[in-house]
């Protein structure tokens, strides 16, 4: 039986829901080397077509669900770029896993941009060159696996593969993400309310074209290579077997004991040993796992795992993707030590589709201004919302009214940022938040880079912008070794973590090469060994898929372009300096019992100052200068900036 | 002769084995032209290979006498092995599973630690039971 | 006799069964607890103690606490175990 082989030019699907037409363009081939593909080209989308002051909700804003060279190439590992603005106005990009990506690609369709909106719920549907918009009012205010399960049965072929967003992203709930395959979840930083606004529910793709590498046998052999350094039996990375194996959720054992376990809304930075092995992964394991699963062609064991409660009152609840938030936002952060109540709170989450961060963290919030008399039971709908709150009616419930906007729910819906300024009260000063958004669970104070990352980051918090967030095994690379990929840096200093020096340099080339991985783009999970610093083998694989031989510090410049697009979007949008700062409690106050120093002005301003000097931003508003700008061929943007009487200098 | 065998609890539903397969003839990669084949179960619960091979690899990737498949599978849900041998790995990973559950999610024989045998006091080294 | 805490997580769980113990012992530094407990257990010099280099393997780790100290990645084997400390093998 013969596949059709799609070819490589880059499609963009354009989609208008206002009018219900659709029509593909083709983008240029330099974009590939400019961009590489899925966040880069999904990020210049968004600056190209989203104009300054454009209302995030209104039929103006575009979504753009993007993929890269490698999605449908073993690489890829199924990852997709979902962007638009923001409902806090910055540049919201986020990926996912799962499988979509690939399928889109074999519907031979690189990119989707949806602008407008409808008048009533839909969904895209996408067979090959097949494109409708239908009727989805029957999906409408259907949980995630609901959605699932109702609009697979219509499809009859199981091998559609469908984003789709909850009734919290329906109900613009604050940072309601996107998912698909039932627990992948991406676009926390506004994606999914920008779907919501849309109307639209879902999009449902398949497709049935081979996809062939410019240089097969060139691809098996730089494939090879990478599976030695992410392969747990010959890969020299400490985390490779533990994260690949066990999962996310050893962490909270391994953070309680270093002082990086945010407890009790990161009062403290350690919790108890006994309650963090209660949840951690060798107990999952034991009682709840079902079976591992994978994103499209991963070659980690078991990155994501099903489970099911087999015990107490929630037996028979099922989910999945107990990950690296969860420990936190359910466990230690709000002092529960129930591993059954955490993941039915962590399930409850993804079938309603809301973001456990924001959930988790506002929640804590929550939790603290109750114990100091901020909020009281007549503001909680009578719930007693203690730390290590033990009423799982309650919790259950409030998780339900955060998606509706129901009753105290709607005042957490918002976001603690939102929130506290809703209540007052000084209850700003317990809010984690950057820039709008909850933060991620790393811990910052120990931990400078990610102090300094997490305050940067231009869609709000989001450590996969540098991820892995503590510093890798620095023998793996010798000074000769650095100085031939043009990195500079002191190793001894820069991977001292709590050394606020060589920082700003370190946190610079995390992100590019993370905007490497996520532009070509493949999975920031699999840095493992030394593929987070060096990234020749990345090349290697994309020059044997793409065919594009520009040569490694091209491919490198390309990162740094992706980077600064970012910063772009976010600057015409009025971002400055000041919106890059730590939240209040890690610049207020140290770290108790451990020492470790809050991120005053003193600390952290150099560090800013660093990571700006070493990118070529100026340092008073981080506007990328003329000469970075001009070095990286972005002369448009420039002119662009300029016309609306930005300063560059 | 040597066949592969599916431990279908340990398949993940990656898919490397399938997209893979189908490459080795033509060099691209799609879901179909394979000899295996992953069915991805409803409601993500349950993913199997359908393997129609006698495990010779038109191009085995990985060196000459291991299928593609089964050296790609990151779990070990793929083993290569004559029926006997495949009885008693069979049996082996079931004990294995039953005595630590990290064998849930990967083969005993693909985690690189040493680890204590159902009924053995001490652990003894990941390499004794190289299939 | 020296009185330490000793935590065991992630690839040495199915060594040793269990998360925790108090532990009595005269080692001097941590390879020679590392050599004690495999004794007891089986696998913990394969686990941790790369056979070419001597050093600790890279795909392990062994955090070192004391109670007045913050506690830190062992990258030296050598180093000195006190009475009281907390050591996490994983």
């Amino acid at each position: 039986m013969s596949i059709k082989i799609r070819d490589n030019k880059i499609k963009l699907l354009r989609i208008d829901l206002s009018t219900g037409k659709n029509k593909i363009d083709i983008l240029p081939d330099s974009w590939l080397k400019k961009y590489l593909g899925c966040k880069g080209i999904t990020t210049r989308l968004v600056y190209d077509e989203v104009p300054a002051g454009t209302d995030p909700f209104g039929p103006d804003n575009v979504i753009v669900f993007g993929t890269g060279p490698m999605d449908g190439m073993p690489i890829g590992m199924g990852r997709t770029s979902i962007a638009c603005k923001s409902p806090r106005g910055c540049i919201a990009e986020g990926s996912a896993g799962g499988f979509f990506g690939p399928e889109l690609r074999r519907a031979d369709i690189d990119f989707i941009i949806i602008k407008g909106k409808s008048d009533h719920p839909v969904y895209i549907f996408i067979e090959d060159s097949k494109v409708e918009i239908r009727d989805a009012s029957y999906l409408w205010g259907l949980t995630t696996d609901e959605t699932d399960a109702k609009l697979r049965k219509e499809l009859k072929d199981p091998n559609f593969q469908m984003r789709y967003i909850g009734p919290a992203a329906e109900n613009l709930v604050h940072s309601a993400p996107i998912f698909g395959n039932l627990n992948q979840a991406g676009g926390r930083a506004g994606c999914g309310e920008i779907m919501g606004s849309k109307k639209l529910k879902a999009i449902a793709v398949r497709g049935h074209h081979g996809i062939a590498p410019k240089d097969y046998n060139a691809f098996v052999k730089a494939y090879k290579e990478f599976r030695k350094k992410v392969d747990i039996k010959t890969s020299r990375d400490m985390w490779s077997p533990i994260w690949t194996t066990y999962g996310a959720p050893i962490l909270a054992p391994v953070f309680n004991d270093v002082g990086n376990l945010m407890t009790r809304n990161a009062q403290e930075m350690s919790w108890d040993w006994k309650k963090a092995t209660g949840i951690s992964a060798e107990n999952f394991l034991d009682d709840q796992v079902m079976k591992s699963k994978a994103c499209w062609c991963c070659p980690t064991p078991s990155c994501q795992k099903l489970y099911k409660i087999n015990s107490g009152k929630h037996k028979g609840f099922k989910s999945g993707n107990y990950w690296a938030g969860q420990p936190l936002t359910f466990g230690s952060l709000i002092d529960n030590d129930d591993l059954n109540l955490l993941l039915v709170l962590s399930g409850l989450c993804n079938q309603y589709g809301l973001d456990i961060f924001h959930v988790g963290y506002t929640l804590c919030w929550a939790m603290e201004c109750f114990e100091k008399g901020l909020l009281t039971k007549k503001d909680t709908d009578g719930l007693e919302l203690k730390f290590g709150c033990k009423d799982h009616d309650g919790l259950v419930d409030l998780i339900r009214k955060i998606a509706m906007k129901e009753g105290f729910g709607a005042l957490l819906s918002l976001g603690c940022a939102e929130a506290a300024k809703k209540i007052g009260k000084g209850s700003e000063k317990y809010c984690l938040s950057v820039k709008g958004q909850e933060i991620e669970g790393i811990a910052e104070r120990n931990l400078l880079m990610v102090g300094l990352g997490i305050a940067v980051s231009e869609v709000g918090p989001d450590h996969t912008r540098f991820y892995p967030p503590y510093p890798c095994n620095p023998s793996l690379m010798s000074k000769e070794e650095l100085e031939e990929l043009g990195l500079d840096l002191d190793l001894k200093l820069a991977f001292d973590s709590r050394n606020p020096k060589q920082k700003g340099k370190l946190l610079r080339w995390f992100t590019i090469s993370r905007a490497i991985i996520e532009s070509i783009p493949s999975c920031v999970f699999l840095i493992r060994d030394t593929l987070g610093f060096d990234m020749r083998p990345w090349y290697e694989l994309y020059k044997a898929a793409t065919g594009i031989d520009f040569g490694y510090s091209e491919f490198v410049k390309c990162g740094e372009r992706v980077m600064n697009l970012d910063r772009l979007f976010n600057v015409r949008e009025g971002f400055r300096r000041e919106d890059d700062r730590p939240p209040y409690r890690f610049a207020h106050e140290d770290v108790p019992n451990f020492g470790y120093k809050k991120l005053e002005p003193a600390l952290f301003d150099p560090m800013l100052d660093e990571y700006y000097e070493a990118n070529g931003w100026d340092k008073e508003t981080s506007i990328p200068n003329e000469k970075k700008l001009k070095d990286l061929g972005l002369d448009d943007i420039l002119e662009n900036l300029r016309a609306q009487n930005i300063e560059v200098k | 002769m040597k066949k592969i065998f599916v431990i279908e609890d340990l398949c993940n539903g990656c898919r490397l084995c399938e997209t893979f397969c189908s490459s080795l003839k033509d060099g691209v990669f799609s879901e179909k032209g394979g000899r295996i084949s992953v069915i991805k179960m409803p409601g993500e619960e349950k993913d199997v290979p359908i393997v129609n091979c006698d495990g010779r690899c038109i191009r085995p990737l990985f060196g000459e006498n291991t299928p593609t498949c089964v050296s790609l599978c990151p779990t070990g849900a793929l083993f290569y092995a004559e029926q006997e041998k495949a009885v008693e790995t069979r049996l082996f990973y079931e004990f294995a599973k039953k005595e630590h559950s990290i064998f849930k999610v990967i083969a005993p024989w693909k985690w690189p630690f040493p680890w204590r045998r159902p009924g053995a006091k001490k652990a003894t080294s990941a390499s004794e039971e190289a299939l | 006799m020296k009185s330490i805490e000793l935590r065991y997580i992630a690839c040495v769980y199915p060594i040793t069964g269990k998360f925790d113990e108090f532990y009595e012992t005269n080692a001097g530094t941590v390879r020679d607890l590392i050599k004690e407990l495999d004794g007891i257990y089986g696998g913990f010099i394969e686990t941790f103690i790369n056979q070419e280099t001597g050093k600790l393997n890279l795909n392990t780790m062994i955090y070192y606490g004391e109670s007045d100290k913050p506690t830190k990645g062992v990258l030296d084997l050598d180093q000195q175990i006190s009475d009281g400390a907390k050591v996490l093998f994983w």
